[in-house]
């Protein structure tokens, strides 16, 4: 019995970052950047060393250690800004190529587990589940949504979470990750989930058709079970604008390219 | 005319009196008295990403220490530096190299500038190199060092300098480094009365694709020295 636990557990936990890397829009551009600033504060770091050396000449002043932060500084913070609306952005878009398709809300409809859980006694005490069932469905449903690390107030309007992530960078900040997205691109023209990154950024401005309408009934069910795939036209028409095949649309990346040979190779 | 010339004779001389054509540049610190310096440092620095520059000015930042002569032995003034309640001990040649630094075994010591120990003429240059040892590599500094001119009625003499460094480069990292400097040297008291240097770098980051090089990132940063002596008195 443990053993199958193990192997239904390790299965589950196996499928979710499977899930992340098959949907991984975010990765090659990340490392690009990081690796970019990897390459920098290598440079500045030996050369701020050097500087000092240079910088008290007369051998009778003591060694005045200043703190000196640059203007470097106000980048790397616009960076972490930068990582943290990739983060959101890949999550939204993960979410969405997941439950998008609204099958899962049919499935966990369907499943009722607040009926199938206590027939058993249903002989013995008929009003049993009258009684239980709205309270096993309620927590059943939030166990499922914890398990699929998914929030019903946070999700529910996914162009609003990504209007929300937008939102925090200033107009110039907007424009330089539109510019670094832009060089991504002029470096590496093969890779076109940079084109489906810059279609979400620019979407998030926009009041369109809502990303992921297939999740909302998973996360706030209605009675009704529509057994139809619900068709995202917001993601297919990102798709669309990335110019991305089935293949790249459902996560295969093995022609994704590379920035470099030797990623961590900074010097 | 005799008259005439004899006033434009005077007068010559009594401009040639003022004027040295020829210096001897060396500290001469006295025991028994303790030097207040004064030593002002201010940065700036500015960073362009694709065109979006942002800038960064530090306010200035004062620091006083003082110097107190203990003796003069073996070529060497003795120094009790003291600075933020602590006291460092430097020996110190006339010519402003650093000798021994025992309490600050361990610490790394910036590059120290020197003077000629000869007679130095107004408008002769000198160079000196010296190398410092970062990561295990050496990277050779070079000092250039000019007197421009010496007051006879102040003692004050007037050298410029300057200082290159080659910075380790390639094709997607170009440096520029440059330090240039004043120091006001009373040659009276043998003690710089005033000096102020800034250095200036540049670091220009490049991104590569197949024929074309980007420019990404261009940081510049400047540094700016002053020290002025504010006191000097016995203890």
């Amino acid at each position: 019995m443990k053993k199958h636990m193990l192997v239904v557990i390790f299965t589950f936990f196996a499928s979710v970052s499977y899930s992340q890397v098959m949907f991984d829009i975010t990765t090659p551009f990340k490392l690009w950047l990081l690796n970019n600033e990897a390459r920098v504060f290598s440079s500045l770091n030996l050369d701020q060393k050097l500087i000092w050396e240079m910088s008290l000449p007369f051998s009778f002043i003591p060694t005045i250690r200043t703190e000196n932060t640059g203007a470097e500084e106000e980048l790397w913070n616009t960076h972490r800004k930068y990582y943290r609306l990739l983060d959101d952005i890949q999550s939204i878009y993960t979410m969405t190529k997941r439950f998008g398709n609204g099958r899962l809300s049919v499935l966990t409809k369907q499943a009722r587990p607040e009926i199938w859980s206590v027939s058993m006694f249903n002989f013995f005490m008929p009003l049993i589940q009258n009684s239980t069932s709205a309270r096993y469905r309620e927590n059943w449903h939030l166990t499922l949504l914890k398990a699929l690390r998914l929030d019903a107030e946070r999700d529910y309007n996914l162009n609003q979470r990504l209007h929300n992530s937008t939102s925090k960078l200033s107009s110039e900040e907007y424009r330089l990750l539109k510019s670094y997205f832009s060089n991504f691109s002029a470096l590496y023209p093969g890779n076109t989930k940079i084109k489906l990154l810059q279609a979400f950024l620019e979407r998030s401005n926009r009041n369109s058709t809502p990303i992921g309408a297939g999740i909302q009934d998973l996360l706030k069910p209605t009675q009704t079970i529509t057994t139809d795939d619900v068709e995202d036209n917001a993601l297919a028409e990102l798709e669309k604008i990335a110019g991305m095949g089935e293949s790249e649309a459902t996560g295969t990346f093995e022609d994704t390219p590379q920035p470099e040979d030797d990623m961590f190779n900074i010097w | 005319m005799k008259l005439l010339f004899r006033s434009l004779l005077l007068c010559f001389f009594i401009s040639a009196s003022s004027i040295i054509y020829c210096a001897e540049i060396k500290y001469s610190f006295k025991p028994g008295i303790t030097y207040t310096y004064k030593y002002t440092f201010e940065s700036s620095s500015s960073v362009t990403s694709l065109g979006n520059v942002k800038t960064n000015v530090q306010k200035p930042i004062y620091n006083t220490f003082t110097i107190k002569t203990i003796a003069f032995q073996d070529n060497a003034f003795v120094l009790d530096i003291e600075h933020n309640k602590s006291t460092y001990r430097r020996y110190i040649k006339p010519n402003g190299e650093i000798k021994g630094a025992v309490s600050e075994t361990g610490t790394e010591l910036p590059v120290f500038l020197s003077f000629p120990d000869t007679d130095w003429k107004i408008g002769e240059s000198h160079q000196i190199t010296k190398s410092v040892k970062i990561k295990n590599t050496d990277f050779t500094t070079v000092w250039n060092i000019l007197l421009r001119s010496v007051n006879n009625d102040t003692g004050l003499a007037e050298i410029a300098f300057t200082a290159t460094l080659p910075l380790p480069q390639d094709q997607l990292r170009r440096k520029t480094f440059s330090l240039n400097g004043t120091v006001i040297f009373n040659v009276f008291e043998g003690v710089v009365y005033r000096a102020d240097w800034v250095s200036k770098y540049s670091l220009d980051f490049y991104n590569k694709e197949i024929a074309v090089i980007r420019n990404m990132w261009k940081f510049e940063n400047e540094l700016r020295h002053s020290l002025i002596m504010e006191n000097l008195e016995e203890y």
